[in-house]
């Protein structure tokens, strides 16, 4: 029944093993946690269902520099590998997704990339810019008021702001998202949202 | 129209700010370009963040160069390029026959040794565009008789 991301685990965590190897230094927390992560994803991520709170996650990635995140955020804060972990493995769909828009027609190329996967407690939604930054959102499935439209102005919003990040000249493609404006935006999202 | 004007005399001053900053000894002047260079590279990721917003998603690389020659040259320069050619190998030649920041210069042969300076930053905003886009690739510019020129850009291959 949950077929869909438990076959993405292996090569997820075998990718995140890859660049913890390869790129310590700029990703150092991941070199210690993906062990963890594996131990988790066979009995705890996917299968837990103790949760029902409202929660949510946002991630943006720039993936001609190794995928690594430019910001993480999540509400609730307990648990929170479980949604790194989840978002992680979104990765490899979303690279799917886009490979196999490149014969599409014009109209059909828009940058949201839609569900990328449900599991039984949250749903998780791609969007991915032109400059390749990726954007996953996890979103509890329990939320019936999210519905697609919801979630592509919410991924516009993300992108606006985001936009914004890369016009600060004090700001330098790749580091991390440390701007209080789109933290303020992320903030006043997930609020708005649970 | 008024913020044409203010772009060309922005540059204008930033370039010899650049090399007057040079001649006081703060750097060797063979940096200049490089400078200018690194300037328009991260004016060209911004810039391109913003312009690709509400695109659709790029088939490949020749639609990518065709967004780059219409629609990004008519914001920042007003005018489209007038050729775009491409040997289907990676190299693609931009033509402009009447460069923007080339033409408040005296047009023919006189000032022709000065005209890299004012490339520079063109071509780094072309190179951080295309990077931003996901395309390495290294830009030249060249010009023959002002106010026309000609931008090479060799895609680097993964």
């Amino acid at each position: 029944m949950r077929l869909g991301p438990l076959k993405a685990v292996p090569t997820a965590v075998w990718k995140i093993n890859q660049w913890a190897l390869e790129d310590e230094n700029v990703f150092p927390w991941l070199a210690g946690t993906w062990q963890v992560l594996h131990l988790k994803c066979s009995g705890l991520v996917f299968l837990t269902g103790a949760h029902r709170v409202e929660s949510h996650h946002f991630i943006c990635c720039h993936p001609l520099l190794q995928n690594y995140p430019l910001y993480i955020r999540s509400i609730p804060t307990e648990n929170e590998l479980k949604f790194h972990y989840m978002v992680h493995t979104s990765l490899d769909v979303v690279d799917e997704k886009i490979s196999a828009m490149g014969k599409a027609l014009v109209d059909q190329r828009e940058l949201y990339l839609g569900l990328l996967y449900p599991t039984e407690d949250y749903k998780v939604y791609g969007y991915v810019t032109n400059s390749k930054v990726k954007f996953v959102m996890v979103v509890d499935s329990s939320n019936t008021a999210l519905r697609d439209n919801e979630i592509r102005s919410m991924f516009r919003k993300l992108h606006n702001s985001y936009t914004d990040v890369m016009c600060n000249p004090f700001y330098n493609p790749g580091d991390r998202i440390q701007s209080r404006a789109f933290d303020g935006m992320v903030t006043s999202m997930m609020i708005q949202v649970c | 129209m008024a913020d044409e004007a203010l772009f060309l005399l922005l540059h204008n001053e930033m370039v010899s700010g650049v090399y007057k900053s040079a001649e006081q000894g703060e750097m060797e002047n063979g940096r200049c370009i490089t400078k200018l260079e690194n300037m328009g590279f991260r004016v060209g990721q911004g810039l391109i963040e913003r312009f690709t917003k509400d695109t659709a998603r790029f088939k490949d690389e020749l639609d990518i160069m065709k967004f780059i020659c219409k629609d990004f040259w008519t914001t920042v320069f007003k005018k489209q390029i007038d050729n775009l050619r491409t040997n289907h190998q990676g190299i693609y030649v931009l033509q402009d026959n009447k460069f923007r920041l080339l033409t408040q210069m005296s047009a023919g042969k006189q000032y022709l040794e000065h005209a890299s300076k004012y490339l520079a930053f063109t071509c780094g905003l072309i190179r951080g565009g295309l990077s931003n886009l996901g395309i390495k690739s290294i830009v030249t510019a060249e010009v023959s008789s002002m106010p026309a020129c000609k931008f090479q850009v060799m895609i680097q291959k993964l």
